[in-house]
């Protein structure tokens, strides 16, 4: 099983959802979370491999909550019997200014200080997304 | 021999990758230009609602037998997105996505949104059928595009 976290952006909350899924402690210097360079639409991230050895990746796209059914379509047209992927729609209110922040801080080069910014905000929406997944990924 | 499934995709899945899979699948032959009736008789043209978005709608099969489908992908820039979806499936062999986006032009796009998202299908219509006709060399030529590089 693959497990994806999808969202706006693939460093932001699908992230800190995959952290939380796979128990990892998360820094406040983490070199994916929140940082713009890797933050393409439509790219998956690895993230890590689960307990149970399934590969977790998130993945950017505007259209994110329509993943899900796309991703069973795919699956039901080539006549699969069975699931592979599993798309977990992921997201907290305020996430595009956020993201706009660390697009900013990349393109004028202050990186670090609006990635700091951005991961001090995600750790304070830690519990949120805990009880947001909580259930879902089974 | 390995059927493919060509998937058409645009914003709504209702306008210009309906009309692209129709060409594809053989049911608008020719290089005459499709009549307006012709153009609301086929199944699909201007009629999807928001609940078909992000579903696959086998629209016919080409002379090959590989399916043709449509999607309305809500988003004008969703091919990464797809490819990345069908490597991670390990299906990327079986499909081919074909973005209809760059084909709509002003017209479509206004009597799309007044006929679908607005519901005013009265005014929006004869947009839509003008624009499509507009439209349609340029998706024609798309698919024989499309068709040439998956020989």
């Amino acid at each position: 099983m693959i497990y994806l976290f999808a969202g706006k952006s693939s460093v932001l909350s699908p992230l800190l959802a995959a952290y939380v899924y796979l128990e990892k402690d998360v820094k406040e210097d983490d070199p994916l979370l929140a940082n713009a360079e890797y933050d393409r639409e439509g790219i998956p991230v690895f993230v890590d491999f689960d307990k149970k050895g399934n590969r977790v990746y998130t993945i950017g796209a505007q259209n994110y909550k329509l993943l899900p059914i796309i991703c069973a379509e795919l699956e039901k047209s080539s006549s699969r019997n069975q699931t592979v992927m599993k798309v977990i729609p992921v997201a907290i209110r305020g996430e595009g200014l956020i993201r706009f922040l660390c697009w900013l801080g990349w393109k004028i080069g202050i990186p670090r200080f609006c990635y700091a910014v951005a991961r001090r905000w995600l750790m304070g929406k830690r519990e949120f997304i805990k009880t947001k997944i909580d259930g879902i990924t089974g | 021999m390995v059927k493919i499934k060509f998937v058409y995709f645009d914003y709504g899945g209702s306008h210009s990758s309906v009309i692209a899979a129709h060409i594809h699948a053989g049911n608008l032959k020719g290089s005459r230009m499709p009549s307006s009736s012709e153009l609301m008789e086929l199944p699909f043209f201007d009629k999807t609602t928001p609940d078909n978005l992000g579903r696959l709608y086998l629209v016919g099969r080409d002379e090959k037998g590989n399916e043709i489908y449509i999607l309305g992908s809500q988003n004008s820039n969703f091919e990464p997105v797809l490819r990345s979806l069908a490597a991670l499936l390990e299906l990327d062999k079986d499909f081919v996505f074909v973005c209809t986006m760059p084909y709509v032009n002003p017209l479509l796009r206004l009597g799309g949104f007044l006929s679908r998202r607005l519901s005013l299908p009265l005014v929006g219509r004869p947009l839509v059928i003008l624009g499509a006709k507009w439209a349609f060399p340029h998706l024609r030529h798309l698919v024989e595009k499309v068709k040439i590089q998956t020989l």
